[in-house]
């Protein structure tokens, strides 16, 4: 052939090729990138986030920023959380002391206080 | 190789453009490799099937090095089932009857030589399908190392550790893979009259 070629030009004259794929095998890769798409992993939020970005309780900021004021949220929730539930076994349990109270007053403790 | 960690994920969109980009270079690479037109669209899709079930919801950014190791993983299975198969045929053949192999058909063979249904092409054109087809067998015959180091480097232009990376191999056995293949495929092109040049570095 007599022919000058750079290495360049080897990928070029791939790229040329790839245009001359018969219409049956262009149909064939097309439904192939279809059904890949249907199977596409998606990392799905979970389901409290999802309902709380639904009532516009989550502002979205793109970036770092908007990651931390979510995970800072979060934390504050849990702490809430935390409190809420030691401050109502607190509660509880001195109610059961102030009922234990009263029945040993009255001399009503019931049969259970006695069985160990 | 390591996202940055601002990188975002990719949407449904960016990963269809992405494989919408790559499908065909990615069949050719599968034809290079198995020469057989089903079994590379087969091929093709096992790799986009396991990119958007695994990888889906990676950066887009890191789809071209993700997809070229699933594909070439991909081919490496053919290969390996292949070699079972045809170890289980050998075997059982040996003890059936040859009749099968004669069954052809002689009209089979007879060339449609009268048949003007596709139009002559025209000079340049034909000079360069015969430029490509002699490019295509040359690759086609290189060792699949080589040839995969060298397609991923001259043709997807993905750097030495972005093809280091996709094959799984160390940056300099990359280098020594493209160094090879460029010259193995310089000799077999200069045998068919064509001169191919490079930068040494």
């Amino acid at each position: 052939m007599g022919l000058k070629l750079n290495i360049n030009d080897v990928g070029q004259l791939l790229n040329r090729s790839t245009t001359q794929l018969d219409y049956g095998t262009l149909d064939k890769l097309h439904t192939a990138r279809r059904t890949a798409l249907q199977y596409q992993q998606t990392r799905q939020p979970a389901p409290v986030l999802s309902w709380l970005n639904e009532h516009g309780l989550i502002h979205h900021h793109h970036g770092h920023h908007g990651h931390k004021a979510l995970n800072f949220g979060m934390a504050v929730l849990l702490v809430a959380v935390l409190i809420g539930g030691v401050s109502y076994w607190q509660h509880s349990y001195e109610h059961d002391h102030s009922d234990i109270d009263i029945a040993i007053l009255t001399d009503d403790l019931p049969v259970d206080m006695y069985v160990d | 190789m390591a996202a940055p960690r601002s990188a975002t994920l990719s949407t449904r969109e960016q990963l269809s453009d992405f494989l919408a980009s790559v499908e065909r270079r990615a069949y050719k690479h599968a034809m290079f490799a198995v020469r057989d037109e089903h079994v590379a669209l087969d091929i093709v899709q096992d790799a986009m099937l396991k990119l958007a079930e695994r990888y889906g919801d990676k950066p887009a950014e890191e789809f071209p090095m993700l997809f070229h190791r699933i594909l070439q993983n991909t081919i490496l299975d053919h290969f390996r089932r292949q070699k079972v198969r045809s170890y289980w045929l050998t075997l059982f053949s040996s003890f059936t009857p040859h009749y099968a192999e004669e069954e052809v058909d002689p009209l089979d063979l007879l060339e449609d030589t009268e048949n003007a249904s596709q139009p002559q092409q025209p000079d340049a054109s034909l000079r360069q399908a015969q430029l490509l087809a002699t490019i295509e067998a040359a690759l086609s015959s290189l060792p699949a190392r080589q040839r995969e180091a060298f397609l991923l480097r001259y043709w997807e232009q993905l750097d030495t550790a972005e093809t280091a990376a996709a094959m799984g191999c160390s940056e300099g056995s990359v280098k020594t893979h493209c160094s090879r293949a460029t010259h193995t495929l310089a000799a077999m092109l200069k045998e068919k009259g064509i001169d191919l040049s490079w930068d040494s570095n």
